[in-house]
């Protein structure tokens, strides 16, 4: 293909070379031709050399029938006389002239000048009948008139000929005009017909391009539904597995049936831990996959961890040490789940794959990045940390389970728009780098007033906002309430949400309960069944 | 049109009905036949003089460069005799005669001209008359054609 593709770019460049050269070589031969067409469209000079060589003649005759007595008189002579000078002059002056002098080598034109101008006085001042003047005059231009003739004959010879020439030349043009034009006739169409084809050859490569994409997404689907429905049908009885191990494992004394039991319970964990890697692969390729991004608390990511990763590290027989660096804004805005999913599939690597004996994870915030910095104190060994990057090792079914914890917290790392970096600790210590970018939330309390009808609902709707950087305050208070949750079940319920927004303006009213009518309420949750949903809307109340 | 003087058409008038057909008086530089209503006149320098004059500024093959000449316009020369006729013969001193389409006088301003770059024309150089076209401002002129209609030392003209 990229081959193909040269050859095309050669070709379009030598048809556009090839134009240029017969455009310009064809722009000079019109420059050539038109020079050619004013040559030709030029005074014909020929007739100027007769007109001298004939008014010589009747010069001479004039002075010869004069001679002979005849009607010819003095005035006559001096008419021929100053016309055959007026001939003269034609050499002297224009374009004309310059080419008539061009054919003059001899210079005879020059020389019968001058013998006019030393014949002029006798000329003028001729008398009749003075035959001797007149042969001294006739003697003197006579031999004028073979010199003319041969002039006259040079030059229509020489015009002849570079008339001969032009039609030539512009007869050549218009061959290689003709040559020129069908050459780049079937240029361009050989061209055009290749680029047509190419164009048909690159469209249906295109189309089994878009058909191959379209087969391999199918598949790609398929193989994904496959997973999820696989790890889900196994990862049922994986369970029923586990509650029998840790039945037996209660009930049994003998410490060496109680090991294995053990053993085999670290098994099955392990196999459940792949599945749900599985499952989270195959969730990440799935189309309808989408991050949220909703405030979170630091803190509880922060104590969240070592609750989520704190059985792997013993069982690991590892330490494990989650903390924060300098202060951690106290309300983040991101996918918190993602997050500490992302750092325990990492964690749970090294726990489990690495032989850490101790593994520290950092939290920092700094410039809207939450930066996590896990070290790791591993025994060593042929252990590569790489394959978090899935880098092949020699063992590929080793590669294909170990990796697959890490790859899902890559993808969902890269998916947050952050990005993961490896490298070592000044003592030697494996340094896992995770930065992702997090908006810091203003720490602020939100002011919620509640106006329930009854203790217990109170109760409920405090509870669901539970943990939440929220102030409750009365009825009559002074400061300004935010939100206000209004339980519903009164007559005037139209009137007195009226009344609320007049007194409040700014303030969200959420209904609690099931209003008469929903379109007064911004929101509005039957508790304690849709607790959650107050919780978000209060958490985007936050926001 | 330039106005011919009065002056000069009563003269060619009275000339016109007192001598229909006058030969070529002494010391006359140009005769004007028109042989459509019979009419001639004899035209001295002076008279030619008299007349209005036109300068054109041209180039064409036989002077050196852009050349101003002087001389009455050659359809008010032809208007002298009366209208009438298509073509006219031009005729020079040494009996070469050309054919020229009527047209070319009323399209073109072509001058019978008595004077380049204020010089007179003299018969050794082309006088008393050249028909001048004004060839650098009408490039269809520039053509042998044209060239050929640039007679000088003019001493006839006859509206046929």
């Amino acid at each position: 293909m990229r081959s193909k593709r040269l050859f095309s770019k050669i070709m379009f460049g030598g048809v556009v070379l090839v134009a240029i050269g017969i455009a310009t070589f064809g722009f000079l031969t019109f420059k050539d031709n038109l020079e050619a067409m004013k040559r030709a469209s030029q005074e014909n000079i020929s007739w100027s050399a007769s007109q001298l060589e004939r008014e010589l003649t009747r010069f001479l005759d004039s002075l010869g029938t004069s001679r002979a007595g005849t009607a010819s008189s003095t005035v006559d002579i001096n008419q021929r006389f100053d016309v055959l000078w007026s001939r003269v002059a034609v050499f002297q002056r224009g374009k004309v002239g310059a080419r008539l002098r061009a054919y003059d080598r001899k210079n005879a034109v020059g020389r019968l000048f001058e013998e006019l101008k030393r014949q002029e006085l006798a000329v003028v001042s001729i008398k009749s009948f003075d035959f001797t003047t007149m042969a001294n005059i006739s003697s003197a231009f006579f031999p004028f008139g073979e010199e003319l003739h041969e002039l006259s004959r040079a030059i229509t010879v020489g015009e002849e000929t570079k008339a001969a020439e032009i039609r030539a030349q512009m007869r050549d043009s218009a061959n290689f005009a003709l040559y020129a034009s069908i050459l780049t006739v079937i240029m361009v169409t050989g061209a055009l017909i290749y680029f047509v084809y190419e164009g048909q050859q690159y469209r249906r490569l295109a189309d089994e391009n878009e058909a191959l994409a379209e087969k391999f997404k199918a598949a790609s689907e398929v193989k994904s539904r496959f997973l999820t429905m696989m790890s889900h049908e196994l990862r049922t009885p994986m369970n029923g597995v586990l509650g029998l191990l840790a039945l037996a494992r209660a009930n049994e004394a003998d410490p060496e049936q109680k090991e294995r039991l053990d053993q085999a319970d670290r098994s099955a964990n392990r196999m459940l831990g792949m599945l749900t890697d599985i499952l989270d692969f195959a969730a990440l390729e799935n189309a309808q996959f989408a991050l949220t991004n909703k405030p979170f608390f630091s803190n509880e990511l922060l104590l969240a961890l070592p609750e989520l990763l704190g059985p792997v590290a013993t069982q690991a027989e590892a330490r494990l040490h989650v903390k924060a660096e300098g202060e951690l804004p106290v309300m983040l805005c991101g996918d918190a789940t993602r997050l500490r999913r992302s750092y325990a599939l990492m964690v749970t690597y090294f726990l489990e794959t690495a032989g850490a004996r101790d593994i520290g994870l950092t939290l920092a915030y700094k410039n809207g990045i939450l930066q996590a910095r896990i070290v790791v104190d591993y025994v060593g060994g042929g252990w590569s940390p790489d394959l978090i990057f899935g880098e092949r090792g020699s063992n590929e079914d080793s590669f294909a389970a170990e990796a697959l914890g890490p790859s899902v917290a890559r993808v969902l790392v890269k998916k947050m728009g952050g990005d993961i970096a490896l490298g070592n600790t000044e003592d030697g210590k494996i340094l896992l780098k995770i930065d992702v970018p997090v908006s810091a939330l203003a720490p602020r309390q939100l002011k919620v007033q509640l106006t329930m009808q009854s203790t217990p609902m109170e109760m409920v709707c405090k509870s669901s906002v539970a943990g939440l950087p929220v102030e409750f305050i009365c009825a009559d208070s002074a400061v300004q309430a935010e939100v206000i949750l209004l339980e519903t079940g009164f007559k005037d319920e139209a009137a007195r949400v009226a009344n609320i927004r007049a007194q409040s303006p700014g303030a969200q009213v959420f209904a609690i309960g099931r209003p008469q009518n929903p379109k007064l309420f911004d929101f509005a949750a039957e508790m304690p069944l849709e607790a959650q949903q107050l919780r978000n809307r209060i958490v985007e109340a936050l926001q | 049109m330039t106005q011919i003087p009065k002056i000069i058409l009563w003269l060619a008038a009275v000339m016109t009905l007192a001598v229909p057909r006058l030969a070529l008086a002494e010391g006359a530089a140009l005769t004007v036949i028109n042989s459509v209503n019979g009419s001639e006149l004899s035209l001295t320098d002076e008279e030619l003089m008299a007349l209005p004059q036109a300068t054109i500024n041209t180039e064409n093959e036989f002077v050196d460069g852009m050349t101003t000449f002087v001389g009455p316009l050659g359809r008010d020369v032809l208007a002298l005799v009366g209208a009438g006729g298509s073509m006219v013969v031009l005729t020079a001193v040494n009996d070469y005669a050309v054919e020229v389409p009527i047209e070319d006088f009323v399209n073109y301003d072509v001058v019978f001209a008595m004077s380049a770059d204020g010089e007179r024309f003299s018969r050794r150089d082309k006088g008393p008359i050249w028909v001048v076209y004004p060839m650098s401002d009408f490039s269809e002129l520039q053509d042998p054609v044209y060239n050929a209609r640039l007679i000088w030392q003019l001493v006839k003209v006859e509206i046929k």
